[in-house]
């Protein structure tokens, strides 16, 4: 990690979105260049709006002058973290381990997610995380293969219980 | 032959378990790498797919062909730590374990990685030395009892032109 992105975590914030729009595109077009990501605008949106709607918190890492950097989703009810996106701009300097980390806060027993499974620094970051594959699936919008990853608080050990 | 590094897939499962007693045999008797087979495969099915960063090096022309397999690295990036790489003997000197470590770099970021390397592998410790990987220590190797040395991989010794990565 080169130095890190001193960032805040706040709320949710509707004048935010078109700011964590324009992230979320550029952060999946760096990641899958094969996919039309500007032409998910509309999907995004919509996707958003269905998360906060169904209880998903929503949660922005915001730099020292006010920019997004990153943001993630995650349903406290059921663990269920929709994905986490960093601006490519700061990949690599500690901002989506302050965002894993606000999404242990409010699902402080277990997580899950679905990665696309070619998505290898998804992948290493969340198990370097300590989250474990625990299935895999296929994307219904992209066709992709994905790996199901759980993460849950229960202290793994070696040792056997005596 | 041109190589990309995607993700393992199932589909590579059986390949892979004839490239990791190819490769094994090359450095220990035939009647001991049977022997590690079955537990390695259930080490590798039951923990590995779980707990690691499982990479495969396979030809680009026909990525998920049959004997496409050209290698596999599994890496745990939590520990940093690189547990197996195994490269196609057939395909030894063609750049398979150079993309799959420069892709493990890639991954970490900056970050090092740690290995161990049976001594009597000399083929594996002259390509390391070669990726400028530093000896750092001696150990036994826990599944073998061999002797080993560990060794330190630091990411930016190792360039490719490009790895394409899935």
């Amino acid at each position: 990690m080169t130095t890190p992105t001193p960032v805040r975590i706040v709320d949710h914030d509707p004048d935010l979105v078109p700011e964590m729009t324009d992230l979320w595109v550029e952060s999946w077009v760096k990641t899958m260049p094969s996919i039309d990501f500007e032409a998910r605008r509309g999907w995004f949106l919509d996707h958003v709006a269905t998360l906060v709607a169904s209880g998903s918190h929503l949660r922005l890492a915001v730099t020292a002058d006010d920019a997004v950097a990153g943001f993630v989703a995650v349903d406290p009810a059921t663990g269920y973290l929709d994905q986490i996106a960093v601006a490519p701009a700061h990949w690599g300097k500690g901002v989506a381990e302050a965002l894993l980390t606000e999404a242990r806060r409010l699902s402080p027993e277990r997580i899950e997610l679905d990665v696309n499974q070619d998505n290898l620094r998804a992948v290493a970051f969340y198990m370097r995380s300590g989250f474990r594959v625990i299935g895999e699936g296929v994307n219904a919008r992209s066709g992709l293969t994905t790996l199901k990853l759980e993460w849950t608080a229960r202290p793994v050990t070696d040792d056997p219980a005596p | 032959m041109t190589l990309l590094v995607r993700p393992f897939r199932r589909g590579d499962l059986e390949t892979s378990f004839d490239l990791w007693t190819a490769a094994w045999s090359t450095v220990l008797p035939t009647a001991e790498v049977a022997e590690l087979l079955p537990g390695w495969r259930r080490h590798f099915v039951e923990d590995l797919l779980a707990e690691a960063v499982v990479l495969s090096a396979v030809e680009a022309a026909r990525p998920d062909g049959p004997a496409a397999l050209a290698g596999f690295a599994v890496w745990h990036a939590g520990r940093r730590w690189l547990d197996q790489l195994i490269v196609d003997p057939a395909r030894h000197r063609s750049g398979v374990g150079r993309l799959l470590m420069a892709t493990v770099g890639r991954l970490a970021e900056g970050a090092e990685t740690r290995f161990r390397v049976m001594k009597a592998n000399t083929a594996a410790l002259a390509f390391y030395e070669r990726l400028g990987c530093r000896r750092d220590g001696e150990a036994v190797s826990p599944t073998t009892g061999w002797p080993s040395w560990t060794y330190v991989f630091t990411p930016g010794d190792v360039t490719v032109s490009s790895v394409p990565v899935g």
